[in-house]
């Protein structure tokens, strides 16, 4: 992903989908880098029209869908199996999140069913909101600084690498 | 040649028809005279190859009387050494094109074994259960009883949807934008208890019931649909707009449609289209324009 980022001060979009209001804030915290925009949907709705707005509009859609399964697991695993099933965003990015406060086996039948909806990673476990918050950014830097990415050629219509 | 026309009126099976039949029946012949229409100049080995299990003789005895027939033309490119290219002559592309439509209709109807699958999404369980018993005899019936249940129930096997309007969650409207933005090769009825508008001109849906729906309304729809798959883009947009402009001149006053810019615009559009599907050169351009609503307002 950082070989297709063109110069300085392009931004990438991410798409948090399914974080309450407070989740979202911790999450954005741990998302938070100069060259990343946190888009939040709340709800499948949101979510939905927005992938589908992006996907009219081939560059605006987000180059990761960050999935939280802590308050409504079913409405993120909707979101995560609509876009593995699309003929057009099979491809598209996703990490799931379970927050500390989700006991383990909980969350462990959360992530497993995640990766059975073809989730590309995950965040779990952390003891507290800190490590939590931590874990996110970690997350972050992996995948924005480390990850490369399949091309966006596979789920755009053309060939491109502009991010707005 | 073979016995299937027994003692056929000749009038009935004529000469020609027998003869061409009987070409095609050869065991070999339609394989080599798609082989050079693919090609573009083969010669001998190149056949060999790629008609695999081939023997020599079989080969050289089917060109040999293809070309005594003038569908295939044999031409030296080197003497020294020899070497021989075979083309499809004007005649043999004429067979290959007939070849090519026993090859689609065999697609359309011999492909029983492929099932179909109809989704139907409304939150009303008696619809669902209802709809479902009319067509479950024939397809693979999927439901859900929401928008959200809608999408988890979508993917690229499902060939029709029946999408109620109103629904929570995610309503119908947007299901089918959903549908439509990703792409998917799926034929989708709007069905709702509302009286149409001028603004289904714009929506992405194939065909559109008025609740109550019947059964043999549900299930010529659904055939239809399913039939509709064999067309391209093209002809599918032809059809689902004449189904729209037909069902807004049946619901709506004449006077209030001559005057809609909207109705107008897709009037002409409906009627680009049609002259580019009797002359299929690409006029498509033009009819996308006339599609493009003016955002100035």
């Amino acid at each position: 992903m950082r070989d297709e980022r063109t110069s300085e001060g392009d931004c990438v979009a991410v798409l948090l989908v399914g974080a309450t209001p407070h989740d979202a804030r911790v999450v954005s915290c741990g998302l938070k880098r100069e060259d990343v925009s946190v888009d939040v949907a709340a709800d499948v709705r949101t979510a939905i029209d927005r992938l589908a707005a992006g996907s009219a509009a081939s560059a605006s859609l987000p180059a990761l869908v960050v999935l939280d399964l802590t308050t409504n697991p079913a409405d993120s695993l909707t979101v995560l199996k609509a876009i593995r099933a699309s003929p057009r965003l099979g491809t598209l990015p996703t990490v799931a999140l379970v927050n500390h406060t989700v006991p383990t086996d909980e969350t462990r039948k959360r992530v497993r069913r995640a990766y059975e909806c073809g989730v590309n990673g995950h965040v779990a476990g952390a003891d507290d909101i800190k490590g939590y918050a931590d874990a996110i950014q970690a997350m972050t830097t992996f995948w924005f600084d480390r990850v490369s990415v399949p091309p966006k050629s596979l789920y755009l219509d053309r060939p491109s690498i502009q991010y707005d | 040649m073979t016995d299937i026309f027994a003692d056929a009126d000749d009038t009935l099976v004529p000469d020609s028809l027998k003869r061409s039949v009987s070409l095609l029946s050869k065991k070999w012949y339609p394989a080599i005279i798609r082989c050079l229409a693919m090609g573009d100049g083969l010669g001998y080995s190149d056949l060999e190859t790629q008609l695999d299990s081939i023997s020599a003789k079989v080969l050289t005895d089917a060109l040999s009387e293809l070309q005594e027939h003038g569908v295939i033309d044999r031409a030296e490119v080197s003497q020294q050494p020899l070497r021989v290219q075979y083309n499809l002559t004007e005649r043999g592309e004429e067979l290959e094109a007939v070849i090519q439509s026993l090859a689609d209709w065999g697609e359309t109807h011999f492909d029983d074994g492929e099932e179909r699958v109809v989704l139907i999404a409304d939150d009303d369980s008696r619809v669902v259960e209802m709809h479902e018993t009319w067509l479950a005899d024939e397809y693979t019936v999927r439901t859900a009883r929401d928008g959200k249940e809608t999408l988890d129930q979508l993917d690229t096997d499902v060939d029709v949807v029946i999408l109620d309007r109103r629904m929570p969650g995610l309503t119908g409207d947007e299901v089918l934008d959903w549908v439509r933005s990703q792409r998917y090769d799926t034929r989708v009825v709007m069905a709702t208890a509302e009286d149409p508008g001028v603004d289904i001109l714009e929506m992405g849906f194939d065909e559109y019931l008025i609740k109550p729906v019947l059964q043999d309304e549900l299930r010529s729809v659904v055939t239809e649909l399913i039939e509709r798959a064999e067309y391209d883009e093209k002809g599918r947009q032809y059809l689902a707009l004449q189904s729209k402009l037909a069902l807004l001149a049946a619901e709506l006053p004449p006077d209030a449609l001559a005057d809609d810019a909207a109705y107008n615009r897709y009037r002409n559009r409906l009627d680009t289209l049609e002259e580019d599907m009797e002359n299929p050169p690409e006029a498509a351009e033009t009819a996308l324009q006339q599609l493009r609503p003016e955002r100035t307002q």
